[in-house]
């Protein structure tokens, strides 16, 4: 069941209405059958392996929190940790690595001219990534972590279910913290108005960005990366650019839809993004994108390595095995790896030069002015697009082939549309400055008050107006939607 | 005394509000009854509430006048183009711009006779040869801007080789069989005189000229038993009697130029298989359908069937009164039709050659569902095939009955006919026996036959082509057919 199906559009109003009708201590029971029911809605088979488990990590989080010798403690947790890490390689990575070895082999054959290794006959397996395993079983990694570090364990099975199953943020995050979550849980749940309406705007914005925007932009991408070698060097630039704007839109579409979901239920799941492309380092882009992935990384991988504590160097090792690792969980392939390690080998660049500038009062200063900062929000975002290059390709030699039309100054040999054209024939020519325009206006709605005094009896709208308005903006999102519809990226992790 | 005067003074420092105030109390009356009181309440109330309606409708109008602004302003919602016909069973609408993003792109203009090309002058000007170009929608080439298409790049072609004065014209429409293409021919193409018809024979023809299976449905066509075409316009004329044609044409206006409503009409396409919006539709769609029939029932009937009457006469009057081959018209309801074909009795100049030539009468068995379950029916692979075989042997009779017929109303109007065959998936193989046939008819009939199909490389189901979208030629596609048509028309 997709975020932007019809039936994702008919299940939730019925689930959000049931709930809210429904007496105080049925309604975790409501939301966790909701969710069972979503996730099995694609292949029942894997609502199995979710509830396995959620019962797993709920029986040793007790274990682990009920045993006091310190070595079985280490052990229980190092079970928990390999039940949860072993069902994800086995689902993400077998293939990976059967793949690995045979090309592994297959190399060092054709190298030392040896007969064929056994390990090169080896054939992928038939498996089916379950969807959001990558995302659940960080969460429940997270849980027992501080479980082991003191945390006390959750004592309901049900709201444990819930935890681990809760459908708007199942698929694809945001990665929930068991106790922010369960505090939500144990309070009495109110219906909460202003909430309500919050999340079914927040549920309209990300229907907009990724079926308006993501979507339109989904196809030309597609264009660009399936042939690269005919791209000229404006259409190269414009096709990373148009990718850049594709991840966003879809990832933050498909956040938006999901907090916006938990919100009309009366819960809230933390921030994903916070204007990512305007950050001024790498940096800060980790701070911006995909925030529950990097506070988990940086609380569950980079602290524990040690973390900044045991010098530059380590530090600098640190911070680029966790994002190599990060890459990694993203996909079972090695140009995510390469991603990772480019967003690592950055970041570790950027803290060096970080504590230079602190040292240094004249670079201080010159990285205070107007001029730098416009430069490092350009620098960045071409950086964060040099990244996407590799994230985007299929495989390396894609990669290096766009790489080749962005630094090589070519025209476009495309017998079809360039991408300039392509970009101009969607509607989003339409959709992209008006969400421009709608964005600006909603995070300057003061400013707008002040000057047009009237604007501020927008507030005052009464309901039906509003849902007239709804549905007049469903209708547009309908019509500027292209005729196919593609799937969240972040559904593949 | 002095107290009237006193009341006086005190009366005259009052302010003109003061006053109407005190006379609005002084009117009010002092008593109320509940009755009175309840009567004042209700109108204020259902004025209160009629001004909120008449709000809330032009909040709607406003909010709904935005989104078509905004989808004028993204050319969405422009692909609404084919509206019923009761000669073609559909046609495209005439005058009508349409913006097409499915597969490829395009922005279109259709001309005065609903065509996706410019106007062309009738009479034919002095020293103009023209092309006219039939076939479905690979010939409409929708998927790439009209300069694109072969048809108009054959045209640049020839204009660059020094012959500025051929026109090709572009008559492709969509789901269109050579039966269709032949009707459209008499009642639209002949008039422009082109001395070329270039036919393109597609995968499909075959069946269309004889299926119905459209919505709405389109004219078929049978052989009788002493060789004459036989043309049905029975599902046409029945749909045109239905609530459906009342829909398109009360909504005419609106089909045009509301691109929500288009929008709403490809959602309901697009949406069909979807189990969702099946059980939607059930609950909430059939008491609408239910108020929709009411309503359109509700329509004067003789008002509608002077519409009816009118666009039936209005597509007859053109048709020209050409010599004839021994075709009628089997339609109650469509003396369009009849004269358009000019049955064989009425005076058409039966030529020699048709009965003659005329095949051998072979009765067109419906073809058996390839997807059959074919061990349960008992049926052997072999009997199954051969049935194929006999079906596919019927249909081609019907079509080469079709072009047989087209060839003399092309020659009778000056004209010569081509026939181009268009590439297909390499396991066609039917489709490939049929091209065999239609080479020999040409070659019997004298008729050029330009085989494109071995200009292309073979095409495999489900994989990706050079030159293909995913169903119709995309640049480089149009490009190789025009220059294969270039290379080998003998005009």
């Amino acid at each position: 069941m997709l975020f932007n199906s019809l039936t994702y559009l008919l299940f939730l109003p019925l689930v959000t209405l049931i709930y809210w009708l429904a007496p105080q201590r049925v309604r975790h029971l409501i939301l966790l059958a909701a969710s069972y029911i979503f996730y099995m809605s694609w292949m029942k088979i894997y609502g199995l392996l979710l509830f396995g488990l959620t019962a797993a990590n709920f029986l040793i989080a007790i274990l682990l929190y009920k045993t006091e010798r310190p070595d079985l403690r280490r052990l229980v947790f190092i079970a928990g940790l390999a039940v949860n890490l072993g069902c994800l390689a086995l689902f993400k990575y077998t293939n990976f690595l059967i793949e690995s070895a045979r090309t592994c082999c297959d190399y060092v054959s054709a190298t030392l001219h040896l007969a064929s290794l056994p390990v090169g006959a080896l054939t992928e397996l038939p498996i089916i990534l379950p969807l959001g395993i990558s995302f659940f079983v960080f969460e429940f990694i997270h849980y027992l972590v501080d479980i082991f570090k003191g945390a006390k364990p959750v004592r309901s099975p049900v709201r444990f279910g819930l935890f681990a199953a809760f459908f708007p943020s199942q698929i694809a995050g945001p990665i929930k913290r068991f106790q922010d979550f369960e505090e939500q849980l144990l309070e009495k749940a109110k219906f909460d108005k202003s909430l309500f309406k919050s999340g079914v705007y927040l549920i309209a914005q990300g229907l907009f960005k990724k079926v308006a925007l993501g979507d339109n932009l989904a196809p030309i991408v597609q264009e660009g990366f399936a042939h690269p070698e005919l791209m000229g060097t404006f259409d190269a630039w414009l096709c990373v650019f148009a990718f850049a704007l594709q991840i966003y839109y879809d990832f933050s579409g498909y956040t938006d839809i999901g907090r916006g979901s938990a919100m009309v239920l009366g819960f809230r799941l933390p921030e994903n993004f916070n204007m990512p492309y305007l950050a001024t380092s790498l940096r800060d882009f980790w701070h911006r994108w995909h925030i529950s992935l990097s506070t988990w990384l940086r609380d569950y991988l980079y602290i524990p390595m040690g973390g900044s504590r045991k010098g530059k160097s380590s530090s600098a090792i640190n911070l680029l095995i966790t994002m190599l690792l990060g890459g990694l969980w993203h996909g079972a392939s090695w140009h995510f790896v390469v991603w990772g390690g480019f967003h690592g080998l950055g970041l570790a660049i950027n803290r060096i030069f970080d504590e230079a500038i602190a040292r240094n009062e004249s670079l201080k200063r010159m990285t205070n002015t107007f001029a730098w900062n416009s430069f490092a929000h350009v620098f960045t975002f071409i950086t964060v697009c040099m990244g996407w290059v590799v994230f985007r390709a299929n495989n390396m030699t894609e990669a290096m082939s766009v790489y080749q039309g962005l630094f090589t100054l070519r025209p476009s040999t495309t017998p079809e549309s360039t991408i300039a054209e392509l970009i101009l024939q969607s509607s989003l020519t339409v959709a992209l400055p008006l969400y421009a325009i709608s964005y600006l206006a909603v995070h300057q709605y003061p400013n707008l008050c002040r000057l047009i005094p009237v604007f501020s009896r927008l507030r005052a709208i009464p309901i039906p107006a509003q849902a007239i308005g709804l549905a007049a903006f469903g209708l547009m999102v309908l019509g500027l939607a292209p005729q196919k519809s593609i799937p969240f990226i972040y559904f593949q992790f | 005394m002095n107290n009237e005067k006193t009341g006086t003074l005190q009366e005259s420092n009052l302010t003109v509000e003061d006053r109407a105030n005190s006379k609005r109390t002084q009117e009010k009356p002092a008593v109320v009854s509940s009755r009175e009181w309840k009567q004042v309440n209700w109108f204020h109330r259902l004025s209160k509430m009629l001004l909120s309606l008449i709000a809330y409708a032009v909040f709607i109008l406003c909010a709904f006048a935005l989104v078509e602004f905004i989808f004028a302003l993204a050319h969405v919602g422009e692909d609404t183009v084919v509206q019923p016909d009761p000669l073609l069973g559909y046609a495209n609408l005439k005058n009508q711009s349409a913006t097409i993003r499915q597969e490829g792109y395009s922005r279109s203009h259709f001309n005065s006779i609903g065509f996706r090309d410019r106007e062309y002058a009738i009479p034919k000007p002095e020293g103009i040869k023209r092309i006219a170009v039939l076939g479905d929608s690979m010939a409409m080439a929708f998927e790439v801007p009209l300069e694109r298409t072969f048809s108009k790049l054959l045209e640049q072609k020839l204009h660059q080789d020094g012959r500025k004065n051929i026109e090709v014209m572009n008559y492709g429409m969509t789901g269109y069989g050579t039966g269709q293409e032949y009707l459209l021919y008499l009642d639209r193409v002949a008039q422009f005189k082109p001395d070329y018809v270039l036919i393109t024979y597609h995968l499909g023809d075959l069946d269309d000229n004889v299926a119905g299976g459209t919505n709405p449905p389109r004219p078929t066509f049978s052989v009788a038993p002493d060789g004459s075409l036989k043309t049905n316009f029975q599902d046409v004329d029945s749909w045109f009697a239905k609530d459906d044609a009342r829909f398109y044409k009360s909504f005419e206006w609106l089909r045009r130029n509301s691109r929500i409503l288009a929008i709403l009409n490809k959602a309901n396409l697009n949406l069909g298989s979807d189990s969702a919006y099946k059980l939607l539709s059930k609950v909430l769609g059939k008491p609408v359908e239910l108020a929709w029939s009411r309503i359109l029932s509700a329509l004067p009937a003789a008002e509608w069937r002077r519409c009816l009457d009118e666009l039936h006469s209005s597509e007859a009057g053109k048709m020209p009164a050409l010599p004839g081959s021994n075709h009628t018209a089997v339609s109650p309801n469509q003396q369009g039709a009849s004269a358009l074909l000019a049955v064989s009795s009425g005076g058409g100049a039966k030529t020699a050659e048709a009965p003659a030539a005329a095949p051998v009468p072979v009765p067109v068995p419906a073809a058996p569902p390839v997807s059959a379950p074919q061990v349960d029916n008992g049926q052997s692979d072999v009997n199954l095939l051969r049935g194929y075989l006999l079906a596919n042997t019927g249909r081609l009779a019907v079509t080469k009955a079709i072009l047989r017929d087209l060839n003399l109303r092309v020659q009778a109007n000056g004209g010569k006919l081509i026939i181009t065959s268009l590439p297909a998936f390499s396991n066609s193989v039917f489709y490939y026996r049929e091209l065999d046939e239609l080479r020999q008819f040409c070659t019997e009939k004298d008729i050029q036959f330009i085989d494109a199909t071995k200009a292309f490389p073979p095409r495999e189901p489900m994989a990706q082509c050079d030159f293909f979208y995913d169903l119709h030629f995309n640049f480089a596609g149009h490009k190789r057919m025009a220059d294969v048509l270039y290379s080998q028309l003998k005009l």
